[in-house]
């Protein structure tokens, strides 16, 4: 899926934002706006801030997050990772036991080349969310850019196992055959398994007649 | 003995070594100085009196010993004139024990590198390398090993640089010979480095190997046509330049997947990323390939 789509379609995760995330950090951001209030000495010449009804407030804050994890999965689609990490490190502080946050966060990682940093927030990720195959195919490539090919491909085949409608995954697989392991069967066998899900590249099917064993 | 009673003992026995410098004696009391001086803390006096030993004493493993270890002394006061004389006495001595023999050529080459003497430092490099790959099943250490790949890898990346000096312009016959030579040592030395199981080295080597065929594929591709051909001529020309070309590049291809292939099985350093930028340029149908990730949400 694409970051457009993505975007696109995120509607139950606003949904998510809106009732459960946020719930315990905005009661305590409310509760503390109140406590602000109580521990001034009330001054006539300033105006007293109004409390804000914390569920009109839990939607305030909702609606902020989502535009900022918005805004920033637009920075990364147009390339700009930095600034897209930077966004990424505020929204996993804000919101720490978010783990799309954190797949994302780790993404944006990966594509500054901080590879290490990247492991981390996916381990964060798949600790509050173990069965995201989107972040262990992130894993994975992060594994094989550090170069730890073996730990890789490991982690690939039992993914695939448990989620064989993994279309990226059996591609990225077929990839690594084809390119360190130099075994064309393998590649073969899952660059066909990829087209049997995505029907539509054409350069792979391509790709694919000409490497698959006679 | 106490630091007062050493001194003691060591003006005593330099008063022997200066009256009685022929005894028989005389090896035993320089020993028994050198460890005196050792223990007061004056190397140098110790590798003075270690290199004496090493020109008297009748016992050769004395000898040996005590060539060695006043080499390793001068060195490490920054002797390196002198440190050099007694490793090279002692490689010119002693082939055997292998591993400590290349501990002296390596040193040998170390310091002359330090005294810009290029020359004499891949004179010695060379050596390790020959003696390496004749008694290579007697290299028993890791470091020895690892002495021997290093110093191939050295010599291989110098006669590389000797083989891109040359190009393939007139006169043609004499540059394509020095190019072909310079090439053929490079390879060699690669070869030699890329047998031993140390990552980086093994990796870089291989990788280097790849681009020196890889460059001699352009070279030859780039070189100068001669001009008293014809257009008909010229043609057939180019056909046979790419013949013999294009062998070169494969190989160039083969020795990457190589170094590709090394990291399926957890062998893997920056020249593996470095064969894969290459293998992208000669062969992008197959390796020009991205792994694809993207922006996670639940939905996915």
């Amino acid at each position: 899926m694409t970051i457009s789509n993505a975007i696109k379609s995120e509607s139950k995760f606003i949904e998510r934002l809106k009732c459960q995330a946020f719930h315990i950090p905005l009661t305590l951001l409310t509760a503390s706006l109140l406590l602000s209030g109580c521990t001034q000495s009330p001054n006539v010449s300033e105006p007293v801030p109004v409390p804000i009804p914390e569920a009109q407030a839990v939607s305030i804050e909702a609606d902020r997050l989502e535009k900022q994890f918005l805004d920033t999965l637009s920075e990364m689609e147009t390339g700009d990772y930095a600034v897209a990490e930077a966004a990424f490190s505020e929204l996993v502080e804000d919101v720490p036991n978010e783990a799309m946050y954190w797949a994302n966060y780790a993404l944006s990682q990966y594509k500054n080349g901080n590879l290490q940093a990247a492991l981390l927030s996916i381990d964060t990720s798949l600790t509050l969310k173990p069965r995201l195959k989107a972040v262990l195919n992130l894993k994975a490539v992060v594994l094989i850019e550090q170069g730890k090919i073996p730990e890789a491909e490991k982690l690939m085949l039992d993914t695939v196992a448990k989620y064989p409608d993994s279309p990226k995954l059996y591609y990225n697989l077929a990839l690594l055959y084809d390119t360190y392991f130099q075994d064309a069967n393998n590649a073969a066998l899952y660059y066909q398994r990829y087209l049997n899900i995505v029907k539509e590249d054409v350069e792979t099917a391509r790709w694919l007649k000409q490497i698959r064993p006679n | 003995m106490t630091i007062g009673e050493l001194h003691q003992a060591i003006k005593m026995s330099e008063e022997f070594r200066s009256v009685f410098p022929q005894n028989k004696f005389t090896p035993d009391v320089l020993k028994t100085l050198s460890i005196a001086y050792l223990n007061t803390e004056q190397p140098l006096l110790a590798a003075n009196r270690l290199s004496e030993v090493a020109q008297l004493s009748k016992n050769d493993e004395l000898k040996r010993a005590a060539l060695f270890q006043a080499g390793e002394l001068y060195e490490s006061q920054g002797q390196w004139q002198r440190a050099i004389e007694n490793y090279r006495q002692y490689a010119h001595t002693y082939l055997q024990p292998l591993d400590q023999y290349m501990e002296a050529t390596y040193s040998l080459s170390f310091l002359y590198e330090k005294l810009e003497n290029q020359k004499n430092a891949d004179f010695w490099r060379r050596k390790t390398v020959s003696s390496g790959e004749r008694f290579a099943k007697e290299l028993s250490s890791d470091r020895a090993q690892y002495i021997v790949a290093n110093e191939a890898l050295v010599l291989g990346r110098r006669s590389f640089t000797a083989f891109k000096r040359y190009k393939l312009v007139q006169p043609l016959q004499s540059n394509l010979k020095n190019k072909k030579r310079h090439m053929q040592d490079a390879s060699r030395y690669f070869k030699v480095a890329a047998r031993f199981p140390f990552t980086e080295i093994k990796t870089e080597a291989i990788f280097q190997i790849g681009k020196v065929y890889a460059d001699f594929s352009v070279a030859l591709l780039d070189s100068e046509r001669p001009n008293s051909l014809s257009e008909i001529e010229l043609e057939q020309y180019e056909i046979l330049l790419e013949d013999q070309a294009f062998p070169f590049e494969d190989q160039a291809i083969e020795l990457y997947e190589n170094n590709l292939r090394l990291a399926s099985v957890g062998v893997f350093s920056q020249w593996t990323k470095r064969s894969l930028v290459q293998l992208e340029k000669l062969y992008p149908a197959r390796y020009k390939k991205e792994f694809r990730v993207d922006a996670v949400i639940y939905d996915d």
